[in-house]
Formats: structure tokens, C-alpha cells, sequence
């Protein structure tokens, strides 16, 4: 409802519910009704009138209302423009596009029957009619936001990034606070792989728009790609505070707390976890990513070795380092789940699994020596993070080398721990 | 731009309708593709169907049927939206077929117009196609009006041809047997299929690669393999993942596309919520000033059947821009909301009272409880359907009824989770344990 319509309700009936009825419109529409009745010719009265009748979905009187404005005016394009509006309202979409071609008529660099005009052809599924439409739009003014950012949504859609990309940025030079555009571009360069401007677009989407529940999971779902567990569960919990029903946040919750429980089981509750999930599929059954997580929690995916051997195992590697020993997981390589542990490092477990993997396949790849038995990083402060691919597991552990020395280890706690790995991996 | 990086002349994987990028081994879209167009220039069939789900390129191929008809020989309608009434649905084919507005506003004008209009095209050489696009949500009775739309042939042939695509209700709809008379006109019922195995995408892959002019085997067996486990085989999926795996190599120099990679790639867009979208609306004039006559007070009207809300999406009314938001949510994640009967409820709190109309609807009431949820009290009715059917189901549908019930009650009555202190997953879990007791002890 215009502010104007707001201010007069005031004025003639206080409220006494925070809630807009019906009988507001009504007063509002006989408002109008008396101003018509007064100058039949009072196009602005109708202009209004429309919008009321388009808010309360009365479009047949919309269409009316908006029919006499053409009437009236027959040589504005806006009249057009707005009879066609109504039209697309009701999905008419056909006829919307012939108020909108009159509009053009008029006149031919009226941007925005050009740019409704692609619209239509774009739910028609005519990528490249929509298109040069967007682009007409765009010669005619090349600063024209709308033309732009509906182009760039086309591109989006059609999963054509760098194009997209290219009209998003524009747009920023122009506007650098757009925020629709910001989080579309953070989606796209989280979707490069490009974790530090996505975070930097979804920031500032926050900053102008602190409400934006998507703006917040895809802000979680960047810190979870980059192991920063702790920032994505606040991001996806505030995402959820604005919108319990967000699917996506949901799930993806779901997701880090069922890679939480996995390495700590103590850390939360599972039925804590499927309860999120039921909850989403009773928003809508048909959510296929929540089955998978279901399937995964419900059923085992891997065929486990006898732990016993693999704890066994660490409790060796424990006694032979003892204090230098900081953190050390057994996992599978495929879904990352622990299957044994001593201080267990979700984050590190998914971060080398899949630089290991990565490595692996690059040295399959190139020809060059194979991996023998293990990869040692050599990290800051003096600390070795050692990892032990086997089958379908791996074992790190993350060692404090000035507690140790590096003979005994590689010599001898390393030799022992690989031996007992493989005697408690291929004994099933 | 990945195509110099990898050497190609175009670039494989674009999401867009380009018939030089089609692949053989999409068997089943080749198929229905050509079948549809055979029906319509050869065989003059009356009905033509296309059942396909989301992404798996039916929109694609109609497309590319529409593009394949001659302009001079054919007059062709699409309609994207056919919930519409069908006076309204009649205007529209009839305006794409003339290219004028239509101004008739009975539906025996229009019927009578469209009937002329047939034969006159007829007469020009020309024949009518229809295309409606999203069929499966056409009302029962659209679809009984276009049935009977079809009776308007000559004796010898038909002087138009319907083709219907849809998603899989749409099969379902017309394969029952109330449909018998309408089934018995269908020419050709195509469907478009996932690619059925990891084999069918690897050659899918492979082939659009060399479509764009690669030489060397770019994607390992081992990341077709993943690309095959989160597509599930289908092809704007198969796309996407291929094309960003493609730029990812670009980024970081790879020569072969590993697993790892299209794992990493294909995880990062589930994650996603939808891009934003523009939001249109028409332009308002200045305000205009208010008179000073007196309007009596309204008093609160115990008639009022419908109240709105600020924060209600009852008002709100979805711009074209949000329809394609929902189709492309659609599109994106194939997901279609439940169907559960709406219903009210009386909540009550000690510091505010917020009364909504819960005089029950006739045959709607079966019994009642008075609960505690949270901090609310809370009236609860079950409708007599939803207690009907849980009676019938088994325990898990009646667990997954109740659950929709309570999503549906918290939608409604969103202050019973407004509170930060409150978390809404366990509001729910209440309320769908006090749904299932009721429905468990009737």
C-alpha cells in the first residue's frame, strides 16, 4: 500500500490492530471511487485505484482501471506499459507483450517495454530473443541498471558465468552498493572456487542487508568450504534466526553437524540432527539432498575394519611419542568419516584428505614417481602433519617436532604405526 | 576464457539452446524431437505429448521444434502458464496466431474466431501449432476444453496440431483412464529421459567436447564417475558441473580433470541459495491529497473471513520476476511444494491476544485440544480429511502428514517461533507429536 493511502487511513480510522484488513482497502478504494466520481478524467485517481486492485488480486478491475488510464492517455507509454504489467499478472503473457510493443510504438527507447518485452520472451524460454532485447536495452542506456542486471540474470541462469560476470561488474562500477547484484556475484565467484571475493560480496550484501537469510547460508557455506566451522555454524544459525524455513540452510546445518558428530560423537545429539532433516522434508518432501544426508546417517557407507586394532594402533603411536603426539585421525578417504581418533580434527581431516587426493591423482597423472608410503608437511612453529594414505583410508597425525626428534620418528614410531595401519586394515 | 585455455572453438557445455551442440547419445530427446516434428509436418497429428522432468531438456527441445517450423508454412502459439481460465488461455492462442490483441470476451466468440480463423489459415496453406508448455498444471478442465478445442477438424485431417509438455503428473493425468477419450487422440507420447548410466554420460561428455573441438581427453573415467553421481543424469546438470570444472582447470592449470575436482565443484553449488532476481513493478503517479471528509470508524467485524497481515504473504502478490524465481527454483533443485489443506488457529498468550477467525468451516471439525507449545496455548483442530487419511496410511505417511500439518500451522502462525530463544525445529517436533497422538488415538 503507497504511503499516502497509509496516511490517510491513519487520519480517518485509528488502528487498533497492527494487521491491514480488508476494510482498509475498501476505505481506500471508495476514496478513490469519490475522487473519480468527482473528475471521470483524473487519470492519477485510476493509476492508484489500479495498484489497489492489483494489491488485493482484483485483476479484472486492475485491467479495468488500467484500460481507462489508455483511454485517457493514449499517447503515454506508460499507460501501456502498466496495461501490460496487469497482463502479466494474469499470465497473459501474450497480450502483455502487445501492450508492451505499443509502448515501444510510442516510443521505440522506452527501456522498460523493451526490457518487459525480454522478459516474456526469456519465460517463453527464448534465451536468444531475451538477449537482444537486454542488449537493445542496453545500447539505448548503457547506465540503465535494470537492462543490465536482467541480462546478467539471464547469463546467470543459463549457468554463462563469465558473461554474467562481466555485466555484474558493471553494474557495481556504477553501483557499487547493488546488493543484489554483490550476492549474485559472490555466488559466482564461490562457484569459481574464488572463496575470498565471495566473501568479500557476501559481507557487504550483509552490511547493507544484515536480514538476508540467503546471504547468510551462502556466507556459512564459504566459511565451511574453507574449514572455518565455527563462523559457518554462527552465519547458518543467523540465517536461520530471520528464516527457520530456509531449506538450504537447513540442510546444510544438518550436513556440518553430522561431520561434528562423526569426529566427536559426544558433540551433539544425532536425533538432533535427523529431527532438522525430517523437518525440511515436511516443508517439501521431494528435497533430494536431504535423502542422501538421511541415507548416509541411516545406513553405514563403508565396510568397517575392526576398530579395535585400528585404536590399538594410535595407542601405540601415542606411547612411541607421548607429549609430541597432538591430534591424530584415521578416516575414510571417500566420505572423510573418522572410523578411529585421538583428538579428533574434522577440519584438518577434510582439508588434507583432500589435498592428498589431489596430489595423488596429479602424480598418477603425470608419469612421475608414485607415492611409497607417506606425505610430511612441514607447517609453521615446528609442526609435521604426516599422512598416511592405505586402501581406502588415511591416518594423520599432527606431531609438536621439538618434542620429538626426527630420526625416531621416521625411523621408528612412523615404520611401527604404518605396519599396525595395514594389519588393522586388511584384517576384516 | 577456458575455450583458449583448453583449446576449443566453442564452448562445450553452454546451457543455452543450440542445436549444433546436440548430442546423439541424448537418445531419448533426439527421439521425441523428431517424433514431434514428423507428427506435425507429416503425420498432421492431432495431439502430440512431451513428458520430461526439470532439466532434462524439454523446454530445449520445444524450442527447437518451434525454430524448425517455417514461418511461411506454420502459425505457431506457445503458452508458457496454462492455469489460466480458459477464456483468457483462448485469447492468448488466438493473439500469437493473428498478432493482434484479442478483444472477444465470450467464450463462444472466441471459439467461433478460432474456428475461422483455422480455416482461413487453411485456406492460405498454413496450418496452426500449439505448443503449451508446463502442461501438467492445466486444470482438469482446461484440458477438457482443449480436448474438445480438437474437435474442430475437418473430415479429412486436422487443422491444427496440440502439442502438451509437461513433467511426469502430466503423464500420469493423461494415462488415466477418465482421460480414455482424449489418450485415443494422442499421435506421438515421447518422453525425455535422464541419461540412463555413468556410460551414456561419459559419451554425452565426450562428445560435446568434440563438438567444441577438443583433441585430447580432458575429464578423467574417475570424474565422469562423480559428475554421473551428482547429476544423476541430467544433461543442464551435467552441464553446469562440466563447464565449472572446466573454468576450475583454467584457474589452476590442470591438464586432466580430476575427481576430486568435480567434487569439490559439484558440493559448492548445492550449497547455494538461488541468485536474485530483479523485481519489476509498474510506476506509480505522485500522491495524491487526501480530502477532509469524514469516514466513520470501523469497529472490528466479527464477518471479516480473511485478515492480512503485515508480514502475511496473503497481500503480497508474486511479480513475473518472482514466477521465474519459482520456476527457476524449480528448475534448479526439482522440488514441488507439499499439498496440505490450509487451517487456522486460535493462539493465545498471557500479554497478547491476537484473536484469528477459527469458526470452523462446515464438516471440518472433529475434535479438539487445548496445548501448550512453547509459550503458547494453543486450540488445535484437525480437519476430518487429514485424520481420514492418516487412518488409512501407514505409520510412516501418517508421521510424514502430521509433519507437513505442523509446518503448515507454524507457516500460518509464524509468532510461534519468533522469538530468538525459541528454536522452531523443536516448536515443530511438538506439534507434530500432539498431531500424531490425536491421530493415532482416533
Amino acid at each position: 500500500m503507497k504511503d499516502s493511502d497509509k496516511e490517510f487511513l491513519d487520519k480517518k480510522r485509528p488502528k487498533q490492530l497492527y494487521d491491514v484488513h480488508l476494510k482498509d482497502y475498501e476505505l481506500i478504494i471508495k476514496h478513490y471511487q469519490e475522487i473519480i466520481d468527482k473528475d471521470e478524467n483524473f487519470s492519477d485517481a485510476y493509476v492508484n485505484l489500479g495498484f489497489i486492485y492489483l494489491d488485493t488480486e482484483d485483476y479484472d478491475k486492475a485491467i479495468k482501471c488500467f484500460q481507462k488510464i489508455v483511454e485517457l492517455e493514449p499517447e503515454n507509454p506508460e499507460a501501456y506499459n502498466n496495461l501490460g504489467y496487469v497482463h502479466e499478472k494474469m499470465d497473459m503473457f501474450d497480450s502483455a507483450k502487445k501492450c508492451y510493443e505499443k509502448a515501444l510504438k510510442l516510443n521505440k527507447n522506452d527501456i522498460e517495454a523493451i526490457i518487459n518485452i525480454g522478459h516474456i520472451l526469456e519465460l517463453q524460454g527464448d534465451y536468444h530473443s531475451a538477449l537482444s532485447q537486454y542488449q537493445k536495452a542496453i545500447k539505448i542506456d548503457p547506465k540503465s541498471l535494470s537492462a543490465r542486471f536482467c541480462l546478467a540474470v539471464l547469463y546467470d541462469h543459463h549457468d554463462m558465468y563469465d558473461e554474467a560476470l562481466n555485466e555484474y561488474t558493471e553494474i557495481i562500477q556504477i553501483n557499487p552498493s547493488h546488493t543484489k547484484t554483490l550476492y549474485n556475484l559472490g555466488r559466482i565467484y564461490f562457484q569459481f572456487g574464488n572463496y575470498a571475493d565471495a566473501l568479500k560480496n557476501f559481507q557487504h550484501v550483509l552490511e547493507l542487508d544484515p536480514e538476508n537469510a540467503d546471504a547468510w547460508n551462502n556466507l556459512g557455506s564459504v566459511y565451511e568450504t574453507t574449514n572455518k566451522l565455527t563462523k559457518a555454524l554462527s552465519a547458518y544459525n543467523k540465517s536461520l534466526a530471520i528464516n527457520p524455513f530456509h531449506e538450504e540452510t537447513n540442510v546444510n546445518l544438518s550436513n556440518i553437524q553430522y561431520l561434528l558428530y562423526l569426529s566427536d560423537p559426544e558433540s551433539i545429539k544425532i536425533d538432533d540432527i535427523l529431527r532438522r532433516l525430517h523437518f525440511v522434508l515436511s516443508l517439501n518432501p521431494h528435497n533430494k539432498k536431504v535423502q542422501k544426508l538421511l541415507d548416509k546417517i541411516q545406513k553405514p557407507s563403508l565396510p568397517q575394519p575392526k576398530n579395535t586394532k585400528l585404536n590399538s594402533a594410535i595407542d601405540t603411536l601415542k606411547e612411541n611419542l607421548g607429549g609430541a603426539l597432538l591430534a591424530t585421525d584415521i578416516w575414510g578417504s571417500a566420505d572423510v568419516q573418522s572410523v578411529a581418533a585421538w583428538n579428533p580434527q574434522p577440519a584438518a581431516r577434510t582439508l588434507f584428505g583432500k589435498i592428498i587426493n589431489m596430489t595423488n591423482q596429479a602424480l598418477k597423472d603425470s608419469g612421475f614417481a608414485i607415492l611409497s608410503k607417506y606425505y610430511l608437511f612441514d607447517l609453521v612453529d615446528a609442526k609435521i602433519m604426516i599422512v598416511i594414505p592405505m586402501g581406502d583410508f588415511m591416518w594423520g597425525m599432527l606431531i609438536d617436532g621439538k618434542k620429538v626428534q626426527l630420526e625416531l620418528l621416521l625411523n621408528i614410531a612412523l615404520p611401527k604405526a604404518i605396519a599396525a595401519f595395514e594389519d588393522a586394515i586388511t584384517s576384516n | 576464457m577456458y575455450c583458449d585455455y583448453w583449446k576449443f572453438h566453442k564452448p562445450p557445455f553452454d546451457n543455452v539452446p543450440d542445436p549444433s551442440m546436440y548430442v546423439d547419445c541424448h537418445v531419448s530427446m533426439e527421439n521425441v524431437i523428431s517424433e514431434t516434428i514428423f507428427a506435425i509436418k507429416e503425420a498432421n497429428e492431432c495431439f502430440a505429448v512431451i513428458i520430461g522432468d526439470i532439466g532434462l531438456g524439454k523446454t530445449l527441445s520445444l524450442r527447437i521444434i518451434i525454430d524448425s517450423l517455417e514461418p511461411k508454412k506454420y502459425r505457431v502459439a506457445l503458452i508458457t502458464n496454462p492455469s489460466i481460465p480458459f477464456i483468457q488461455l483462448l485469447r492468448e492462442i488466438i493473439g500469437q496466431i493473428t498478432g493482434k490483441q484479442c478483444e472477444e470476451k465470450t467464450k463462444v466468440d472466441l471459439l467461433e474466431m478460432f474456428n475461422q480463423l483455422l480455416f482461413q489459415l487453411i485456406n492460405q496453406g498454413m496450418k496452426v501449432v500449439i505448443f503449451i508448455d508446463e502442461a501438467n498444471a492445466i486444470s482438469p478442465a482446461n484440458l477438457e476444453n482443449l480436448r474438445l478445442l480438437t474437435n474442430m477438424q475437418d473430415d479429412q485431417s486436422n487443422l491444427f496440431t496440440l502439442v502438451l509438455a509437461g513433467q511426469m503428473e502430466l503423464a500420469r493425468r493423461l494415462e488415466h483412464p477418465k482421460r480414455a477419450n482424449l489418450f485415443q487422440r494422442i499421435g506421438t507420447y515421447g518422453r525425455i529421459d535422464k541419461l540412463p548410466s555413468e556410460e551414456t554420460v561419459k559419451t554425452y561428455i565426450e562428445t560435446r567436447l568434440k563438438l567444441a573441438g577438443s583433441q585430447t581427453k580432458i575429464f578423467s573415467d574417475e570424474s565422469i564417475g562423480v559428475i554421473w553421481e551428482y547429476s544423476d543424469g541430467i544433461p543442464r546438470l551435467i552441464n553446469k558441473i562440466c563447464k565449472l570444472c572446466l573454468k576450475a582447470g583454467e584457474t589452476n592449470e590442470f591438464r586432466i580433470i580430476a575427481p576430486e575436482v568435480a567434487t569439490q565443484v559439484a558440493e559448492r553449488f548445492q550449497k547455494l541459495s538461488n541468485a536474485a532476481l530483479q523485481k519489476r513493478k509498474p510506476r506509480s503517479r505522485p500522491d495524491l491529497e487526501s480530502t477532509e471528509e469524514e469516514i466513520e470508524e470501523i469497529e472490528d467485524s466479527q464477518d471479516i473471513s480473511k485478515t492480512i497481515t503485515s508480514q502475511e504473504t496473503v497481500t503480497k502478490v508474486p511479480t513475473p520476476a518472482e514466477n521465474l524465481e519459482d520456476r527457476s527454483k524449480v528448475i534448479g533443485h526439482q522440488e514441488t511444494p507439499p499439498e496440505v489443506p490450509l487451517y487456522k488457529i486460535d493462539v493465545s498468550t498471557p500479554s497478547v491476544d491476537k484473536t484469528i477467525d477459527t469458526r470452523p468451516k462446515e464438516n471440518e471439525v472433529e475434535e479438539y485440544e487445548e496445548v501448550l507449545i512453547g509459550s503458547h496455548k494453543i486450540k488445535l483442530t484437525i480437519p476430518k480429511q487429514i485424520i481420514k487419511q492418516a487412518a488409512s496410511s501407514d505409520r510412516e505417511s501418517a508421521t510424514k502428514l502430521a509433519g507437513s500439518f505442523a509446518a503448515q500451522i507454524i507457516k500460518e502462525n509464524p509468532y510461534l517461533v519468533n522469538s530468538p530463544l525459541v528454536d522452531p525445529v523443536s516448536i515443530w517436533h511438538e506439534i507434530k507429536d500432539v498431531i500424531l497422538k490425536k491421530l493415532n488415538s482416533t
